[in-house]
């Protein structure tokens, strides 16, 4: 699988259920039941995914925000990047609007390796009940 | 009505919102069952359609309690609040129940008493205005029979209620997801019968489908709120 690190990706809305709370992230693959958790550093990393930047965009911002060098920030980006594709919790996407300049913390958090977190304890919970995937993406009643 | 297998009563509580369509479908599942006694409590959330007339053709048969409307869970609870049974069971209103389905499940909770529960497989069905999205899930995993950790496949003890709490009533499309959770926090006894009992209708007017977005959210946020609890235990 190949990483195009000025490519963009989007989640894979469709087939994911997710949210962010207080900053970490949860996706449910509606297909299988498995969930996913993306903590700290790896909950920047999506929601920055989902706001349509680029993986060097995100990198970026990630050496700015946390105390790493953009060198590890962007090797620890480009793997969560290709776990996240492997797993098809996110796909290609069209080019977004240019990001808006974003303001400086006054100071860098303690930087952890943003890591994907996989489990499978509640798939049969989440076998039956939950949105069908693929059914409804362009067709949703308001 | 035959009865293989009689025993403790069974209250049957069929949910209903502007359910007109296939209540009837849906009692009449119900009043072929294979076992008695059973009880049956329409719950309705306030419904503007013709629901109460469908069900007032049953006569006695039924008990009709209504409510201004609340949503889903707010509605079984209403059920479940005025059961006389020891043993609940549940039916949406577009879904159907197969004639073995209390029979069976009635069966393995009286064989094993230690049990609190039991759920079947179900297995999702299209009606013929809907064979192109029937065809899209022929190979897919949720088109195969599934187990059931949903409210219609459930026969539960009500002393689970006690134990566990009721459906959540600010969830409006994971409260039976939010229950079972919580029923495996408990660590309580479940059974899964590997039978499909249950059918479940896809037709154009799921509540899932008509409010996909607000319920993907909703069962993303109750799958966070079950792992930021287990990180919390020690």
């Amino acid at each position: 699988m190949n990483l195009n690190s000025s490519g963009y990706y989007r989640s894979n809305g469709d087939r994911l259920a997710s949210t962010v709370i207080d900053g970490d992230a949860v996706l449910v693959d509606l297909a299988t039941g498995v969930y996913y958790s993306l903590d700290g550093t790896a909950g920047t990393v999506w929601q920055m995914i989902e706001n349509g930047r680029t993986v060097e965009e995100i990198a970026q911002r990630l050496a700015a925000l946390y105390d790493t060098t953009p060198a590890q920030a962007l090797s620890d980006v480009e793997s969560l990047v290709l776990r996240l594709l492997k797993e098809d919790l996110i796909v290609e996407a069209a080019p977004s609007e240019p990001a808006a300049p974003e303001p400086l913390p006054d100071h860098r958090s303690p930087y952890r390796t943003p890591t994907l977190e996989m489990y499978t304890d509640m798939s049969d919970l989440l076998a039956l009940d939950p949105p069908m995937p693929g059914l409804f993406a362009n067709n949703e009643k308001k | 009505m035959s009865s293989g297998v009689s025993g403790a009563l069974v209250s049957c509580i069929v949910p209903v919102f502007n359910g007109e369509r296939y209540l009837r479908e849906a009692l009449d599942s119900i009043f072929t069952q294979t076992y008695c006694p059973i009880e049956v409590i329409v719950a309705d959330d306030g419904s503007a359609d013709g629901s109460r007339a469908v069900a007032e053709t049953y006569g006695d048969r039924l008990r009709w309690l209504s409510q201004t409307t609340a949503g889903p869970a707010a509605t079984r609870n209403l059920g479940v609040r005025a059961a006389r049974g020891d043993l609940l069971a549940f039916l949406d209103a577009d879904d159907l129940w197969k004639p073995d389905k209390l029979e069976r499940q009635v069966a393995v909770l009286q064989q094993l008493p230690e049990l609190d529960a039991c759920v079947c497989h179900a297995q999702l069905f299209w009606g013929r205005d809907m064979v192109e999205e029937e065809t899209l899930y022929r190979d897919h995993p949720r088109g195969q029979a599934i187990p059931g950790y949903a409210s219609t496949t459930l026969l539960v003890r009500r002393r689970v209620f006690d134990r566990i709490g009721m459906f959540s009533e600010d969830l409006w499309f994971a409260d039976a997801t939010d229950w079972f959770i919580r029923f495996r926090e408990a660590k309580l006894a479940l059974h899964v019968l590997p039978e499909v009992l249950v059918l479940h209708r896809m037709h154009g007017s799921n509540l899932t489908r008509r409010r996909r977005e607000a319920s993907k959210t909703e069962f993303a946020s109750v799958v966070a709120a079950t792992l930021s609890r287990r990180r919390a235990t020690p």
